[in-house]
């Protein structure tokens, strides 16, 4: 069973750091997971120590049922690929490619054979016999893929691959990486702070924030259900409206288990359908409103359940539009269609598109 | 060799370290503990075999540096060391203060105007500092007495200087650059002259650079001896000299006044290889290095 | 950073025109007559430099000109009598004369011994710093120490050390081989002990440069070939290696000049001796100039030592130009 259990894992640097604080995570064979954090989470710390580049203070590492903590990394067998690239300076990429195959006993044939096959996999047939030194950004990075992928190791890491590449290198690669990814059936973890590289390579994303993980789910459930304020505003661009309001009624709850509640926000009243876990919480108590600036959209003056605020900032994306909208000192991210009309200081109405419109508790927890 | 981060073996295993590196040490200290504990012996502990390691110490060969007891008693009189010490430190410092100024002109001349023939040019400024100083040492010798230099400070100061300009320049030709060009821009854009570009930009950036330079060239010039055996006479000799020339006429050496020059000779350059770890290893590699 | 410059010459005076501004520059047209000719930007680089040239062509190349003419004639410092044209003869009487060939020969010894001495000790000494241990720093001042010294107490001091009565290196040495140790009794052991003082003295200097390289390896390669699961006479070879090659060129190169050019420790700890065993080529220079006052001589064989210096330093400044290359 090809996997990765990380169970209660916590690393305390010497100064009293606590970087990664009880970690449980488990990646199945052959998926994808994603280490999604700002910097200073611990995802990276998290990575080398199942890399075993860093020892753990305690809580178990398993990797294929192995405990491995106590292993040195030339035993656990795992392949990675350094943010930094790691290319040996002084040796040619073919070598470079072939050089952690020479552990695994093979011939020159059998060895030559790999190479090929995945330099011609990277398209780096044609550098093969160039150093590092004379590589661009994005052939040094396919070798550092390379270099991982030629072996069979028990599973894959990688730390900020694309974080070194601009832009548009970055989308190549990504597919690229997605599509080898798929083709091997190692558990992969992979760590960014790029929300996008993970919304789009991972199967799982593993949220961290100050050393816990706070939610692990797919790209999609991360998105349409993020577990609370810190995830909500962290994944999806431009971020998510977190608006202040009072639940001021709740509805009975309907056979789908989603009922209507009604809020006082930015000086309104307004009623929308929510997830039924509204009617556990205080009548009267305080309550954030999530609404993505798309879901959104521009309603009319005297549309039901419509919020109404001032246009502030107009900025033009290209096929959309984000305006700034603000009222009762509070901030409205809404993005429309660039042929909406808009102007600075008119007063608008917008509407949450229905059930789009998340609530979260005084905790900050997403309320189901 | 693998320096695995938190994989540290400081436990047991560092500390064999420190024992194999300890003896290590010693080998190469040794000697200069000698020097340095003689300096504290009396004339009979100095010359005890086997070495005495436990002694009464006594500053008396501090004293006897610079004021010879006189062998009637009485008020001694002055050896002169006092006067060396001064030369030292007089003749070192001043032929590498002059070295910096022109030296710093020519390094930021080669570095922001480059020539066609720049790294001839450097090439040749190198080899100079290459030299055989022996051969250097006859036509300069013969130069010397023609011009009346010979035992002049003016002579040996220019000497000097001449000996620490390649270095100067290689140093700090390095450091100007190492220097962000944007802001030298930027302040050209905004008016300035190239006076103040070089004067209230580049040379504050490079004022650390300056210093270790020059404390490093000073400890070059500070230990010289062939030139200065040469060229200087009673009034400018410099201590290596003295030092050399101290050991012979006596009736037996006294190691404890020896011992006592150097170490006293020897406490600049501690201090400053101490404080200038960095830059030390800067020059000696000619800056290739970067960390 | 190209510019077209026009020079154009108006009035007797020197502006330069810069093609981008079809203008004279307010600098050069507030000043003119020779201060603007001097201060124009295409003269500053030769103005700042022309000093240190100066003073290096005075100092260093004039005397050698000199000193390199004066090869060429019969002259001797001492007497008053016009030098004579001599021709090739000086360099000739260099290629015949044995005693030459023996200086070199001891030169050489010297040199092999004491560089080879020094980078062997150098690079293990690098090794073990190289490593983390408690108290690392300050033994690494220790084992620098010996540079601090002036060469002159080196000489000095080495001379007393292996005093066969005073010397405790003559005494610990007089433990092994239960027979004192006259360190001029004998050309080898002459050798040796100017071989062992001045290896003393420089082999931390190769340490030094050894264990720049060893730290300026960055870690996370090292790291990628625990990943990689290389064994460490892999790491060594394919990482470690490649890093130190050219400082180790470096060291040899630098060493082997400075080596060559040895006088201080060999004139003040043997003086040359026993005879002339340990006379290198420097110290009989300086015989030949200041005690026999053979001059051109002396002239003649300096300039045939810094022939051989220049090709080292060629080597050496290549060596470095190689790796700035290589500058990964």
């Amino acid at each position: 069973m090809f996997d990765i259990r990380l169970s209660k894992l916590t690393k305390r640097f010497d100064n009293d750091l606590v970087a990664v604080d009880q970690v449980d995570l488990t990646v199945n064979e052959g998926e994808v997971m994603c280490l999604l954090g700002p910097s200073g989470c611990g995802k990276t710390t998290t990575l080398r120590m199942i890399a075993g580049l860093e020892s753990a203070t305690s809580g178990d590492i398993m990797i294929a049922g192995k405990r491995v903590n106590d292993l040195p990394t030339r035993e656990r067998n795992v392949a990675m690929t350094f943010q930094f690239y790691a290319l040996y300076p002084s040796l040619s990429v073919e070598e470079n490619l072939a050089y952690p195959l020479h552990a695994d006993k093979m011939t020159k044939a059998q060895i030559a054979e790999r190479v090929g096959r995945v330099a011609e996999a990277l398209d780096l047939k044609s550098v093969l016999q160039r150093k590092p030194h004379q590589l661009g950004e994005g052939e040094k990075q396919r070798v550092a893929v390379g270099r991982s992928i030629v072996r069979e190791p028990t599973c894959f890491l990688f730390d900020e691959p694309l974080s070194r590449l601009d832009i548009q290198l970055r989308q190549t690669m990504r597919t690229q990486i997605k599509e080898i990814l798929t083709t091997l059936d190692k558990p992969t973890v992979i760590v960014t702070h790029d929300q996008i590289e993970a919304l789009t390579m991972a199967d799982r994303i593993a949220v961290m924030r100050a050393g816990k993980v706070e939610q692990v789910a797919t790209p999609d459930d991360l998105f349409s259900m993020p577990a609370n304020v810190f995830i909500a505003s962290f994944i999806g661009t431009p971020q998510m409206n977190l608006i202040d309001a009072e639940l001021i009624g709740v509805g009975p709850s309907g056979a789908d288990g989603w009922v209507d509640a009604k809020f006082r926000a930015l000086g309104e009243e307004i009623s929308e359908s929510v997830r039924g876990g509204v009617a556990d919480l205080p009548l009267g108590g305080k309550v954030k409103l999530g609404v993505r600036p798309r879901s959104f959209e521009f309603a009319s003056r005297d549309t039901k359940n419509a919020l109404h605020a001032v246009v502030d900032i107009i900025e033009p994306m290209g096929a959309e539009t984000l305006a700034h909208l603000v009222e009762s000192g509070q901030d409205l991210r809404c993005v429309v269609p660039y042929t909406t009309e808009l102007s600075v200081g008119e007063r608008v109405s917008v509407r949450a598109k229905r059930r789009q419109l998340h609530v979260f508790d005084s905790a900050g927890l997403l309320v189901e | 060799m693998a320096r695995v981060s938190s994989n540290r073996g400081i436990g047991r295993k560092g500390w064999l370290y420190t024992l194999g590196a300890g003896v290590v040490s010693l080998a190469y200290f040794f000697p200069v503990f000698y020097i340095i504990s003689t300096a504290f012996k009396t004339r009979v502990d100095a010359l005890a075999m086997p070495i005495r390691f436990i002694f009464t110490p006594t500053l008396d060969n501090f004293y006897s540096v610079f004021v010879r007891a006189s062998t009637e008693g009485g008020a001694g009189t002055e050896t002169g060391f006092g006067l060396y010490f001064f030369n030292s430190v007089f003749i070192g410092g001043s032929s590498v203060f002059i070295a910096l100024i022109i030296g710093t002109a020519a390094a930021y001349g080669f570095s922001r105007f480059p020539l066609r023939g720049n790294d001839t040019y450097l090439f040749i400024i190198l080899t100079t500092r290459m030299l055989p100083p022996i051969i250097a040492i006859i036509p300069i010798f013969v130069l010397f007495r023609v011009f009346s230099l010979s035992g002049s400070y003016t002579g040996i100061i220019a000497l000097y200087t001449a000996f620490n300009l390649p270095f100067s320049i290689w140093m700090v030709k390095s450091f100007f650059d190492d220097l962000d060009r944007d802001i030298e821009d930027a302040a050209r854009m905004d008016g300035s002259s190239e006076w103040s570009v070089f004067w209230k930009i580049c040379l504050p950036q490079i004022m650390a650079g300056l210093a270790a330079t020059f404390v490093f060239a000073v400890i070059l010039t500070w230990n010289e001896f062939l030139f200065a055996l040469m060229l200087t006479g009673t009034q400018t000799r410099t201590v290596p000299v003295a030092l050399a020339r101290t050991i012979g006429g006596q009736v037996g050496v006294d190691w404890g006044l020896m011992s006592a020059i150097e170490t006293l000779f020897i406490i600049p350059v501690v201090i400053v290889t101490f404080l200038l770890q960095g830059q030390l290893l800067r020059g000696v590699t000619f800056g290739t290095i970067r960390k | 950073m190209s510019r077209d410059h026009c020079s154009v010459a108006s009035n007797g005076f020197l502006m330069t025109v810069t093609a981008s501004t079809a203008r004279p520059t307010a600098e050069a047209r507030s000043r003119s007559g020779p201060i603007a000719w001097l201060m124009s930007p295409d003269r500053r680089g030769p103005l700042l430099i022309a000093p240190a040239i100066a003073t290096l062509l005075i100092v260093n190349i004039f005397p050698l000109m000199w000193s390199f003419g004066l090869s060429f004639f019969e002259y001797k410092a001492n007497r008053i009598t016009p030098p004579v044209f001599k021709g090739l003869a000086n360099y000739a009487d260099l290629f015949t004369d044995p005693e030459i060939w023996a200086r070199f020969q001891n030169t050489a010894i010297i040199v092999v011994g004491s560089v080879a001495l020094q980078l062997v000790v150098g690079f293990f000494l690098a090794l073990l710093f190289a490593q983390e241990f408690p108290l690392r720093r300050y033994l690494l001042m220790l084992v620098l120490s010996p540079m601090m010294l002036s060469l002159s107490a080196v000489g000095v001091f080495f001379k007393l050390f292996y005093d066969p009565t005073l010397g405790f290196i003559s005494r610990i040495i007089s433990m092994f081989t239960q027979d004192t140790f006259v360190i001029l009794s004998t050309p080898t052991r002459a050798i040796i002990a100017i071989v062992v003082a001045d290896a003393w003295m420089w082999s931390p200097f190769v340490m030094l440069l050894v264990l720049a390289g060893l730290v300026s390896v960055p870690k996370y390669l090292y790291e990628a070939a625990e990943i990689d699961r290389a064994g460490p006479w892999r790491r060594f070879r394919t990482i470690t290696f490649p890093y130190i090659k050219s400082l180790l060129l470096l060291a040899l190169l630098f060493r082997t000049i400075e080596t060559f050019k040895i006088f201080d420790i060999v004139y003040l700890l043997t003086e040359g001796g026993p005879g002339s065993s340990t006379e290198t080529a420097s110290v009989y220079v300086y015989r030949l100039a200041f005690q026999f006052f053979r001059t051109s001589q002396a002239s003649a064989l300096g300039y045939v030592m810094l022939f051989a210096v220049i090709v080292l330093t060629s080597l050496y400044l290549y060596g470095i130009q190689s790796r700035k290359e290589v500058e990964i």
